[in-house]
């Protein structure tokens, strides 16, 4: 091991200490941010060369760590301590060149697009924030950390999607961190089912998993093997234990990648969520290349492609090979990415304005590396991912230089409105040598033979139609699959109808942006006046767009070398399809003259009613938004209020009603007192005053006789009183002395 | 007992580094009643001085002093027989906090009084505090806060002394109840504390009428709570045959031992629940809550902190001091109801929080909702879970007074406490509109900030839960399956906190503010958000330094859960 490995942490940690202090120094001019933050992504990615120098001796790896959480050891278990790990490999650190190239460009660009902007250096600083949690997702390797940067970096998208502080942002950026970590806690349940299901703590080892799973099966297959040979075991009951240990493990795999899977959909804007990435347009270009390009929506396929191979094929177990579980990740990438794809590619070319038909050109072909990714053909699909950064940034910044000039032609700055195909038609068109700068990176997004983003969508292609055997990140898997599995065949169909399409929209880009339509009288000087200052972003603009198709092309047989030189025994499949190439050309070319055709408004005679509501209802995105949004917010809002509501009405009113309870038996025992405890008192003081009344009316009223009566009474009670004992006594002594005499 | 042993149990008393850290804001208080009312400064003065010297104390509790600075040692080390749990130390040294020891340390236990002697002793009450991995993290929050109000109340001009008096003798039952391991002084302290705060809440708020009514509400339910609590503190006594003292220890010894063999599952539940409903209204646990926000509302902003920050922790510390010590095997049946309650609490809090308009309305409820995640925690009976409860305790406590203090700032700054009405505030105060942010993203559970991991632990341990729960079943579900289940579900209120967190920055952040809003923040904010702030940062950034506070202590608590008996 070299001693590069300390750069690990600081290619992340410059940038975002960049972005620390730009945001801290909000006195000092906005250029000093941005160089900041410039210098900090150079210097990232001088020390990524310099490890990269250093790779081949270290085995392909670079890996740094440190201790970060302590772990837990008692009598009973022990929790292990979680390392705080760094680590890179080729593809990485392909990755975070290409991420400081495109956040050097798009810092510089925002220099002089921002140069009005009040709150410049926070924006710029905000982007270095941006690139830099890009970064940290890049060189992490420990899960929770890259849980962090995934959510750092849908922070940042947040941030600056809000830049401009009207009422619309705001409503984007707070729908787009909403949907993001709404389906980021499937990543993090994913990483719980790792960490506790598996023990799986890092991603390389959940990269590995496959590989680490199928060794434990070996071995537990053999220690069942030799119990059965002993007569320990009955041969049914190892293989039934095999079984379920192969079993157990697959689900939480295919469960893991599933959960993950929603992760990856909601951060790369898939369908059904795709929506927020097309609203998020309100935000300046410069936030729109940085975001569609090497951040935020591209770490979703990314993460796919380095979960999904790990988690979807548990090879070398004939018993578990005919379920269908482990198949279902794959296909929900295959089947997912591919709708995306085909949805998006309609959707943008349905579009009005350059920067909605390049949001959904995203989305698209977002979908296109996912379905790379469940094809499993993944060097194709981070191939893609590469020169879709490149040439979508430079896309982004071109149609930002000509909507910028626009808006200066016009003089409405504060506007802050997005022009349309027909706005730019005639005014403020760039100089044709600018749009020849461009047209590289548009053919090499339609997917024209020798350009970038050809050589990955047909490999992607091949891979679907089951020609070659896959490699999987190198790691030499010796694939399971049955020969063309039927989710494979429905992404293939998926992708061939998405390609006119493709065409279509590309050629609708080509057209809107046409230098020829230049009303060239009066346009042009104004066009000379504004144009001062725009040489620099659009030399960015032109090198970014030739080195994402042209020089990325160039490079595909080096890339393609290095990962059959490392997995040469897969049989990677690099040569050409001649049915499958043929087919899609013929394809492109189909849509391409039919959307040059529709945006020069030739083919007008097409828009029926159906076809333009059809057109509409995709040009919207399907209305999902307002469905999601109206399901999901009215839903909850509506239960919120109850909730707030029965909180005081139910809740509260239960509470103080067991306290008016209590008061009831208070009341109860006071009524109690009162008329009880107090009440024999009162009785007695009753009884004896109906006493005194009968005796003053009845008996002490003056009259003679009633006193006589009185008086006879008396002396019979006196009788009767006196007579009774008198009468005993009487017989007692006539018993005893009288009878004597007897 | 003759002069000269009073005096020798004085000293050695008194040189106790907890006894100190409780005896700092009581003689404050002391001397802030002798002082006169007119010199506002000097009571001043007093409150900050000995808020921050009980605070060193509590520093010192973890860091020792260093060598060849004075660590007097007066008496003989005190040896704790009674029970398994050894002392680690001589009285009266400040030694370096061992977060590994899995017991007390700091411990003293002095005979209070008793009843009988020799064969007739019937029950002894002592004074027996101690720390541990539990306990101190808390101990070490209240310590921080109180200076930080103190200060925060700077501009306070009226009834000052009163005020901070009562702060300052509340503070003291607040360290009590955290460091008391005598049921009798446990009791004592959590009275103790309440009655200031029922004075604070009544007296200082600002509708007097519903000041008052909000008071009587609070003493009500945690009166109500407290008298289950004594309830159960004479069952658990009298059926701890043998065992003298009220220490809980000793206690907890004889209840998972012979108790556990011997006494009647019904009386021990009966004690259960007594105590849970007791710790619950304090908590507080789901339908037991409505206190919380008309006392939060109406509460000066210093007593909502403390109240929100510090008190309704000592409700979830006594469930980990009291009920999964001694109880765990009836922990691990009622388990899933609390959890399901905690949980049932976290979706409730979050979507009231939605739909409130007053921002101290607002923090109360979402104090509910995270209040959850500490209860969900600690239901889910393993390592993981329990020091996720304990770290949340207080990042919680951070963020939650960042969050008061901010409503009270702005509450001042615009003269209302209606988000509708609260505009511009980016524009207004930068470093305001800042701390908000950054204290919005910690309450949302944002990642790398304070209150990430708490929740994160939380969820984790929940999800991978105790060996235990595999064996409780919950209707048809296997507890397990079960936890997991309830712990996907929280994720809801973790969502619903980013809604509302992000629906309140994005009303009052942005536009234009209002004449009278503009203006640098004053000082005493900035001295005290500032450090809420850093404290945010650092906790997200560094959890180990708090994680690993408590290793000994979880550790403990796991061996004893998972300990053969069950």
């Amino acid at each position: 091991m070299s001693e590069n490995q300390i750069l690990l942490p600081l290619i992340a940690l410059l940038p975002l200490l960049a972005a620390g202090a730009g945001l801290l120094l909000r006195r000092a001019p906005s250029a000093l941010s941005a160089m900041l933050g410039v210098l900090s992504l150079i210097a990232s990615a001088g020390m990524a060369l310099v490890v990269n120098a250093g790779l081949e001796q270290a085995g392909g790896q670079s890996s740094w760590m440190i201790r970060w959480i302590s772990g837990y050891s008692t009598n009973v278990r022990s929790v292990p301590p979680i390392p705080l790990a760094l680590q890179v490999d080729y593809l990485q650190l392909l990755f975070i060149l290409t991420t400081c190239l495109i956040g050097v460009a798009v810092l510089l660009y925002a220099l002089r697009e921002r140069r009005a902007d009040p709150r410049a250096g926070q924006f710029h600083a905000l982007l270095t924030f941006f690139c830099g949690s890009m970064l940290l997702f890049l060189v992490s390797d420990t899960l929770i950390l890259l849980y962090i940067a995934w959510e750092l970096m849908g922070l940042a998208g947040y941030l600056l999607i809000r830049h401009r502080g009207t009422a619309e942002a705001s409503r984007a950026a707070r729908q787009a961190f909403w949907t993001t970590r709404a389906t980021d806690f499937g990543l993090l349940f994913a990483i719980f089912i790792f960490m506790f299901g598996l023990s799986r703590y890092n991603v390389n080892w959940v990269r590995l998993s496959q590989i680490d799973f199928s060794g434990l099966s070996l071995q537990f297959r053999a220690a069942m093997m030799d119990a059965v040979n002993q007569d320990m075991i009955s041969l049914v009951d190892a293989q039934a234990r095999m079984h379920n240990l192969l079993h157990d493990v697959s689900l939480l795999l295919g469960i893991a990648a599933l959960l993950a899977l929603f992760a990856v959909i909601g951060k790369a804007a898939q369908l059904p969520l795709s929506f927020w990435l097309a609203d998020a347009m309100v935000a300046p270009a410069p936030v729109s290349a940085l975001l569609h390009s090497a951040t935020l929506v591209a770490a979703g396929p990314l993460l796919a492609s380095r979960i999904l191979p790990g988690c979807s094929l548990l090879p070398g177990s004939e018993g578990f090979g005919t379920a269908s579980l482990y198949t279902t990740p794959l296909a929900a990438a295959v089947l997912l990415g591919g709708l995306t794809l085909l949805v998006g590619a309609i959707s943008a070319a349905c579009q009005r304005q350059p920067k909605r038909l390049l949001a959904w050109s995203t989305v698209s072909q977002l979908g296109l590396c996912l379905l790379g990714s469940g094809a499993l053909a993944m060097e194709a699909a981070r191939f893609q991912l590469l020169g879709h950064a490149l040439f979508k940034a430079a896309l982004f910044l071109g149609v930002g230089i000509i909507a910028a000039r626009w808006h200066e032609s016009r003089a409405e700055h504060a506007a802050e409105h997005e022009p349309g195909f027909a706005e730019l038609q005639g005014m403020g068109n760039p100089p044709l040598l600018f749009w020849l700068g461009l047209l590289p990176a548009v053919l090499s997004l339609a997917g024209l033979v020798g350009l970038a983003g050809f050589f990955g969508k047909d490999q992607i292609l091949s891979a679907l139609m089951g020609r070659g055997a896959q490699s999987v990140d190198g790691v030499g898997l010796a694939t399971a699959m049955p020969a063309m599995p039927a989710f494979w065949q429905a992404g293939t169909l998926l992708l061939l109808a998405s390609i006119p399409f493709t065409a279509a929209y590309c050629a609708r880009l080509l057209h809107g942006l046409w230098p020829a339509s230049t009303d060239n009288t009066e346009a042009g000087t104004e066009t000379d006046n504004t144009s001062a200052g725009w040489s620099l972003p659009v030399g960015i603009t032109v090198v970014l767009a030739l080195a994402g198709s042209v020089g990325l092309a160039a490079f595909w047989p080096a890339y393609r070398a290095y990962f059959e030189g490392r997995a040469a025994n897969l049989a990677w499949a690099g040569n050409l399809e001649p049915l499958a190439t043929g087919l899609s050309l013929l394809l492109l070319a189909i849509g391409a003259v039919t959307g040059w055709n529709i945006a020069s408004g030739r083919l007008a005679g097409l828009a029926t009613p159906l076809l333009t509501g059809v057109a509409t209802a995709f040009r919207e995105g399907l209305y999902l938004r307002q469905f999601l949004t109206g399901l999901i917010g009215g839903v909850g809002e509506f239960l919120a209020i109850l909730a707030g509501i029965s909180d005081i009405r139910l809740l509260d009113w239960l509470a103080t009603r067991s306290g008016a309870a209590g008061r009831g038996l208070a009341t109860a025992a006071g009524w109690l007192d009162l008329h009880f405890v107090d009440g024999i008192r009162w009785w007695c003081c009753e009884i004896w005053w109906v006493l005194r009344r009968l005796h003053g009316r009845y008996w002490q009223n003056g009259q003679i006789q009633n006193y006589m009566f009185i008086l006879l009474l008396g002396a019979v009670l006196i009788c009767i009183v006196v007579a009774i004992p008198l009468n005993e006594t009487l017989r007692l002594i006539i018993d005893n002395y009288l009878g004597r005499y007897n | 007992m003759d002069q000269t042993q009073s005096f020798v149990s004085f000293i050695s008393w008194v040189s106790n580094p907890l006894t100190q850290m409780m005896l700092a804001p009581l003689l404050g208080c002391l001397l802030i009643c002798l002082l006169p009312r007119k010199q506002v400064l000097a009571i001043k003065v007093v409150a900050l001085v000995f808020s921050l010297l009980s605070l060193l104390f509590a520093v010192l509790l973890v860091t020792g002093l260093p060598e060849g600075a004075v660590n007097w040692q007066p008496y003989a080390a005190y040896e704790n027989t009674a029970d398994n749990v050894r002392n680690l130390r001589p009285l009266g040294q400040y030694l370096p906090f061992q977060p590994e020891f899995q017991g007390f340390q700091y411990r003293q236990d002095i005979e209070w009084m008793s009843i009988g002697i020799g064969e007739s002793r019937s029950f002894s009450v002592h004074y027996d505090v101690g720390i541990d991995g539990l306990s101190l993290p808390l101990v070490l929050l209240t310590c921080a806060l109180l200076p930080l109000i103190v200060i925060w109340g700077w501009h306070r001009q009226e009834r000052v002394r009163e005020f901070l008096a009562l702060t300052l003798f509340m503070q003291v039952g607040l360290i009590g109840s955290f460091v008391a391991l005598d049921y009798v002084l446990l009791y004592l302290f959590w009275e103790w504390m309440l009655i200031p705060m029922y004075v604070l809440i009544g007296g200082w708020g600002k509708d007097r009428e519903k000041a008052a009514r909000a008071a009587l509400r609070f003493f009500v339910y945690t009166m109500a709570g407290s008298v289950f609590m004594l309830l159960s503190l004479i069952m658990a006594k009298v059926i701890c045959a043998g065992v003298y003292s009220f220490q809980i220890p000793g206690m907890a010894a004889f209840l998972l031992n012979e108790g556990y063999t011997n006494v009647h599952p019904s009386l021990r539940m009966f004690v259960f629940i007594g105590f849970l409903l007791a710790f619950a209204v304090k908590a507080p646990l789901f339908p037991l809550h409505t206190w919380l926000p008309p006392a939060h509302t109406q509460a000066p902003a210093e007593m909502s902190v403390i109240l929100a920050a510090v008190m309704l922790k000592s409700g979830t510390y006594a469930f980990l001091r009291v009920l999964y010590w001694s109880f765990p095997d009836i922990g691990y049946s009622v388990g899933p109801v609390i959890a399901t309650l905690a949980v049932v609490g976290i979706i409730w809090g979050a979507a009231i929080t939605l739909v409130q308009t007053d921002i101290k309305r607002m923090v109360a409820y979402s104090s509910i909702s995270h209040m959850g995640f500490i209860l969900l925690g600690v239901s889910a009976m393993n390592p993981l879970a329990t020091s996720g409860a304990i770290y949340h305790m207080v990042g919680h406590g951070v963020i939650i007074t960042t969050l008061f203090l901010l409503a009270d700032s702005i509450e001042r700054r615009y003269g209302t406490r209606n988000v509708h009405e609260i505009t511009g505030m980016a524009a207004a105060s930068p470093l305001l509109a800042g701390m908000l942010s950054l204290a919005a993203f910690a309450g949302m559970g944002f990642p790398a900030l304070a209150g990430f991991w708490g929740e994160l632990y939380s969820l984790l341990g929940a999800f991978e839960n105790g060996p235990v729960w595999q064996t409780v079943l919950v209707g048809a579900m296997d507890g397990s399956r079960y936890l997991q289940i309830l712990s996907a579900v929280a994720v809801i209120g973790v969502l619903t906190s980013a809604v509302y967190m992000i629906s309140l920055l994005q009303r009052t952040l942005p536009g234009e503010a209002p004449e009278k809003a503009a203006g640098r923040m004053p000082l005493r904010e900035a001295l005290v958000l500032l450090p809420l702030g850093a404290a945010i940062l650092l906790l997200g950034i560094f959890p180990n330094a708090l994680l690993r506070m408590s290793v000994g202590y979880t550790a403990l608590l796991d061996s004893i859960h998972s300990s053969g008996l069950y």
